[in-house]
């Protein structure tokens, strides 16, 4: 009998890259060979991962086609197969393998589509912290120390291509792409959730700016510096109301904390 | 300048907050003998179990999609567990892997489950993950003795961690491998022996494997000893055609097949009164049509039970 590891070893390559049941100690078992035995799982497992892929990139699947996908989502199975048993870790690196997909070339948006449908998840299961209020907000004393962390759900995403619109159209709309010109331009996007929906929200480069310094430094100041730096003529006081409406914005031990510098 | 992180604006701290607060919101409901049958939660459902509150035991959920603490599913997984009992039914710890479970898979199972303090925590006989690779499948252990210490030890390791005792269930196979030495329900009962874990008996598994691998339904329920059952799922399968052979595909699909039924009045004949659960993952029925199939499942347990002298007196 073969060793456990060496056993498992040998059927997992044999699953995930198609080899033969030969040199696996499966019992002959009338009425399916020990070739086909071995086959149903190896199409079990293409079949929930293609699957998987689709679910969690439906608007891709939708602008590359059915069979097309399903090409795509085969061929990146084999390259990146899964390494956790937790299958909602998996299809991170999709997008980026869609960039390098030479066919694809004349769709450079796509793998930007896949970026956004990825945050879009990572939205969706991230948790939402209780938010700042108005009030805590104006209760600051010191403005200029204050701490505004983001909620952990709140996804930034930046594109040279207006994937944002794209992607609300097709939700919204379904397969109605006919109409949809895609045409390049510098775009950036807010991806968050609002109990089960997740929103895309188009911001200007300084809101990304501002947006992106807070999920690192939550640090105010230091965030609006860099968000005026990339644009000296951003809206700050619209962004901070529209960050607040959303609850996008989380209630420290304080409220709107104070930095510890 | 350096920077230094805000003691009162770090994220973790309000994790703990959130924790502290779920925790506090919700109470622990217990899965036992003479509770209705329960049913799995799937996603398409819940917004209309929230609202509906169907008449059911309690609600199975896997454990995997609510790994993310304060995401959007663990969110309604939360909110039910004020109306229901919850157990928690693991699919991607690999509890057959050579090479042991993943210690952050355990790690996020052990999250879940001290936060939502499931009635049952369950998973597989089965191995997914080798090589550093895992397949989203449950694949078949050898019944050798090498594979019951691995499979022991595994469940030792997991139990020890959750510091509770959890089911492990009987898999459905589609093949079997030369040089077994032990049959399927002695190699899982030896397993439930050593560990102290208890048995879940997925009777649509049996049915499956029974039929693909030749071996006689009833009798492997007879061979398991009594009282180790902790819970029994229920669920259809799929009919596919490979050449002129027939095999039954455990996909979950289809209402619960009259073989299956027979085979639960039997289990229930043998062991009691159990816990008992009906799956359904894939072509998924509205949701009263599932609660439907929970209350034949009802039916069919009084039904069985009744003819027992211990269920009479009592």
């Amino acid at each position: 009998m073969t060793r456990l590891r060496d056993l498992q070893d040998k059927m997992m390559e044999k699953i995930q890259k198609g080899g033969a049941a030969e040199g696996l100690p499966i019992k002959k078992q009338q009425p399916l060979d020990t070739e086909q035995r071995l086959n149903i799982y190896k199409n079990n497992t293409k079949m929930i991962l293609r699957d998987l892929i689709n679910q969690v990139f439906p608007v891709t699947a939708l602008l590359l086609g059915e069979k097309f996908m399903a090409f795509a989502a085969d061929e990146f199975v084999g390259m990146a197969p899964p390494d956790s048993g937790d299958m909602n870790e998996y299809g991170a690196q999709f997008p980026e393998f869609l960039e390098h997909l030479p066919n694809l070339n004349q769709f450079a948006y796509v793998p930007d589509v896949a970026r956004l449908e990825w945050l879009a998840q990572e939205a969706y299961l991230s948790p939402r912290l209780p938010p700042l209020t108005q009030a805590d907000l104006a209760a600051v004393k010191d403005p200029v120390n204050m701490v505004l962390p983001v909620q952990p759900h709140l996804q930034l995403l930046r594109s040279g291509w207006p994937v944002d619109r794209l992607w609300t159209r097709v939700t919204a709309e379904g397969e109605k792409l006919k109409d949809f010109e895609m045409k390049p331009a510098e775009t950036y996007a807010a991806i968050f959730r609002t109990g089960d929906s997740i929103r895309v929200w188009s911001i200007t480069e300084g809101g990304y700016r501002f947006i992106e310094h807070l999920k690192s430094d939550p640090r105010f100041a230091f965030a609006a510096e860099s968000g005026y730096r990339a644009e000296p003529s951003l809206a700050l006081d619209k962004l901070l109301a529209t960050l607040l409406q959303q609850e996008l914005l989380v209630k420290t031990a304080t409220g709107a904390g104070e930095s510890s510098r | 300048m350096g920077f230094r992180k805000s003691r009162r604006g770090d994220p973790a701290a309000f994790y703990l907050r959130l924790i502290v607060y779920i925790k506090g919101m919700s109470t622990r409901a217990s899965i036992s003998t003479g509770i209705k049958t329960g049913i799995g939660l799937r996603a398409a459902h819940t917004a209309e179990i929230a609202a509906t509150r169907p008449d059911v035991g309690f609600l199975e959920a896997h454990s995997e999609n609510y790994f993310r603490i304060g995401g959007a599913p663990f969110e309604h997984l939360m909110a039910l567990r004020t109306s229901y009992p919850l157990s928690l039914h693991g699919v991607g710890l690999s509890l057959g892997s050579a090479a042991g479970v993943s210690a952050a898979h355990l790690d996020k199972l052990k999250a879940l489950v001290d936060i939502v303090e499931p009635a049952l925590v369950s998973e597989h006989v089965a191995w997914s993950m080798a090589d550093g690779k895992s397949l989203p499948d449950l694949l078949p252990l050898p019944m050798t003795g090498e594979a019951l210490d691995v499979l022991c030890g595994n469940i030792a390791s997991v139990q020890d961690r959750l510091a509770r005792r959890i089911l492990i269930e009987n898999p459905s196979s589609y093949l079997s491998f030369t040089g077994q030495e032990l049959s399927e329900p002695a190699f899982i009962a030896e397993a439930a022996k050593r560990t102290g874990c208890g048995i879940l008996l997925d009777l649509n598994n049996i049915h499956v494997s029974a039929h693909n691998l030749n071996f006689n339904a009833p009798a492997y329920i007879d061979a398991l000893p009594a009282g180790i059952v902790g819970e029994i799922h229920l669920a259809g399968y799929q009919v596919n055609r490979i050449g002129d052979a027939e095999i039954f595909i455990d996909a979950h699909n289809h209402p619960v097949y009259d073989d299956v039924w027979a085979l639960y009045q039997h289990a229930l004949r043998r062991f009691g009164d159990v816990p008992t659960l009906v799956e359904w993952d894939a072509e998924l029925p509205a949701l009263a049509r599932l609660v439907a199939e929970a209350k034949t499942a009802d039916g069919k347990r009084a039904e069985a039970l009744r003819g027992r002298p211990h269920d009479q007196a009592a």
